[in-house]
């Protein structure tokens, strides 16, 4: 059966600790001011009556993804699992994938070529987790298959109330926030 | 405690069983209901009784967090018995979901000879102000040592600190009180990672090796599953920078007490601990951390709950306290507030660091390079020159010390009367290169603090700061 890689992200077990964020840039030896994921803190009410809502949020490797349409040179694409990918040696830098995306997950890498999240699909390969979901210490962070119904991930979405972020795009987002 | 009592959503049978002093809790809590409450808290009395009852609804698995950083006012003992006289309501002591018994890992000490000494001793008099020091506490924190620095205050007046791995200058309040005792004394060594302030206080300096490049003493904390971990190096030390052992073995063999150190380095010390314990060292060395057996952590797994009274009740009423003069019950006393126009200062952490001189690690200051200080929006508007979000700002306190420039984060999340700043940045160390300068230094802006009179823990929440845009004049 084909692979639907997707990510439950707990907002109610995140503590915004960015280490998510810390693991991500090790892993993928990103450049200085460059990252692929990062943490949202966002607050509604007024004090004292207030809630809030943490999220660690990145690439949502969208099945119906704009950044796909809009690269004119094939550069970003879909690979194995669903996973949105940029191949660096065909990508100019000319920034179409970074405007039609709604979530700002992409950006332009020190070396010319727009950079964003993979799901660490060099370690789903070797059949690891992404570098974020190994180190969160709350365990926050759930990455599987959907198409496995007997998945960590699968089995959390059928059991959890979720979101996705800006539905109305139509984007069909695989990251999911536990609410 | 009013509205759990009042509406008898305690835990009857617990208190009944392990506790003393209810009667005269309840008549103490009595007239301190949500209406009471509402004026000092700004939660609305209907929010505080919904909350009770949530509260009330899940016990005993409902933890009263006992937070970290609890001396705020000077009076903080009673708060934190309040807290714990909360959860002793729910049930919650040594039961499941509750506070639970810990236990640690039985260790055998370096195997010794006679006549060594192989665990810390009872501190000696000397050691303690004259006048006794404080009643339930045996020991003066880390003030307690300016304190004993001051000519006369101790038995003896202290002249040297070595001072290891602690930034003092910025992890005690008032500042300007450590610079002073570090003036009476004549002589000063920092054992440090970093060049910390204090380094810069230093006679001599030494450099610690970090954490990843040494070997250290075998750790077994207080755990629901009791473990062993064992430190050892990842890569070799860096630098000129030596590992704490190397540090103590050298000093002592340089003082004539190189008997005292028989061991090669810090892996022979920790193998021969592991050997006397029973504990296969290449197993440990190879996984990092052993478990022991699980224990029984609370009433529902057989264990008793962990009460240290001596006569192992949780005394609601302190007759203790009482009789050394103070509240037998927590009352509570409204902190003085400000000059008009300030705000009180608090400080606390942010995940993302854990100590102060984690924002000279360049990974972690990557996402949070620097602290701002929250100011609440309503109370952002109405300054004289209002402020926005992400404006540079100046904080000047009640003594006139002033930190900054530093972002403004306008926020619901805090009250109007007070700021926030996490602490651990304003850092003015030359060697922290990239730290230095960074964000508003709490302890700077910490010139005076309340020493609560059971314990001796210095209060800090007592500082107030006025905040000016940044770039006016001084």
């Amino acid at each position: 059966m084909k692979k639907r890689y997707a990510m439950a992200v707990d907002t109610r077990r995140c503590v915004g600790c960015s280490a998510c964020v810390i693991s991500c840039k090790t892993e993928n030896r990103l450049p200085a001011g460059g990252f692929r994921d990062w943490v949202v803190q966002e607050t509604r009410g007024t004090f004292p009556a207030l809630s809030m809502e943490i999220r660690s949020e990145r690439c949502n490797h969208c099945s119906s993804a704009p950044c796909i349409d809009a690269c004119p040179t094939g550069a970003s694409h879909l690979a194995e699992g669903g996973v949105v990918m940029v191949n660096p040696a065909k990508c100019t830098g000319c920034k179409a994938c970074i405007a039609s995306c709604a979530y700002g997950a992409r950006y332009v890498h020190a070396e010319g070529h727009v950079d964003k999240c993979t799901f660490c699909l060099h370690r789903v390969r070797k059949g690891r987790s992404p570098a974020c979901v190994e180190t969160c210490p709350t365990r926050s962070l759930t990455f599987g298959d959907l198409a496995d119904a007997e998945s960590a991930v699968s089995r959390l979405l059928r059991s959890r109330r979720f979101e996705v972020l800006r539905p109305e795009t139509g984007n069909r987002p695989n990251v999911f926030f536990l609410t | 405690m009013n509205v759990i009592l009042e509406e008898k959503r305690y835990d009857q049978e617990y208190v009944a069983r392990h506790a003393v002093g209810l009667e005269e809790l309840r008549a103490h809590v009595a007239g301190k209901t949500p209406e009471w409450a509402w004026p000092v808290t700004g939660i609305r009395p209907e929010l505080i009784r919904e909350t009770a009852r949530f509260i009330a609804s899940a016990r005993p698995a409902s933890l009263i967090h006992p937070g970290r950083h609890v001396t705020w006012y000077g009076d903080d003992t009673q708060r934190s018995r309040a807290m714990a006289i909360l959860a002793a309501l729910l049930g919650s002591w040594g039961r499941r979901g509750g506070y639970l018994a810990t236990d640690r890992m039985a260790l055998a000490a370096y195997p010794a000879k006679p006549g060594w000494l192989t665990a810390h001793q009872a501190r000696p008099a000397a050691d303690k102000p004259r006048q006794g020091g404080y009643p339930v506490a045996d020991e003066v924190l880390a003030s307690g040592l300016c304190d004993a620095t001051k000519p006369g205050f101790a038995l003896y007046d202290m002249k040297a600190w070595i001072v290891y791995g602690t930034n003092l200058i910025t992890t005690l309040p008032a500042p300007q009180e450590t610079a002073k005792a570090i003036q009476n004394l004549d002589f000063l060594v920092a054992i440090d990672v970093l060049p910390a302030e204090i380094c810069g206080w230093a006679d001599v300096v030494l450099p610690e090796c970090t954490y990843l490049e040494r070997d250290d003493d075998l750790a077994a904390p207080a755990w629901k599953t009791p473990f062993v971990a064992v430190r050892q190096p990842a890569v070799e030390p860096m630098y000129d920078s030596r590992p704490g052992w190397w540090i103590a073995k050298e000093l002592g063999s340089r003082v004539g007490l190189a008997d005292w150190f028989p061991w090669k380095d810090g892996r022979e010390f920790v193998d021969a601990r592991l050997r006397a314990s029973g504990i296969d060292a290449a197993v440990l060395r190879q996984k990092g951390a052993l478990a022991g057996k699980r224990i029984a952590t609370c009433e529902e797994e057989g264990a008793a709950p962990p009460i240290s009274t001596d006569d192992g009740k949780i005394h609601l009423f302190s007759a203790e306290l009482q009789k050394l003069g103070f509240d037998p019950i927590p009352s509570f006393y409204p902190p003085e507030e400000g000059p008009p126009g300030t705000f009180r200062l608090l400080m606390g952490r942010a995940p993302t660091h854990t100590f102060g001189r984690t924002a000279n690690n360049r990974l972690l200051a990557e996402p949070f390079p620097e602290n701002q200080v929250w100011v609440n929006a309503d109370a952002a508007r109405a300054l004289p020159v209002p402020v926005r979000n992400g404006d540079l700002v100046m904080l000047v306190n009640q003594d006139g010390v002033r930190q900054g420039p530093v972002r403004a984060k306008v926020t619901e999340r805090i009250r109007g009367d007070c700021v926030y700043l996490v602490h651990g940045f304003g850092h003015t160390a030359r060697g922290l290169r990239f730290a230095r300068g960074r964000g508003a230094s709490t302890s700077a802006l910490t010139t005076r603090y309340k020493v609560d009179p059971i314990m001796g823990g210095t209060g800090m929440n007592v500082n107030f700061v006025r905040i000016e845009p940044a770039g006016s004049p001084a």
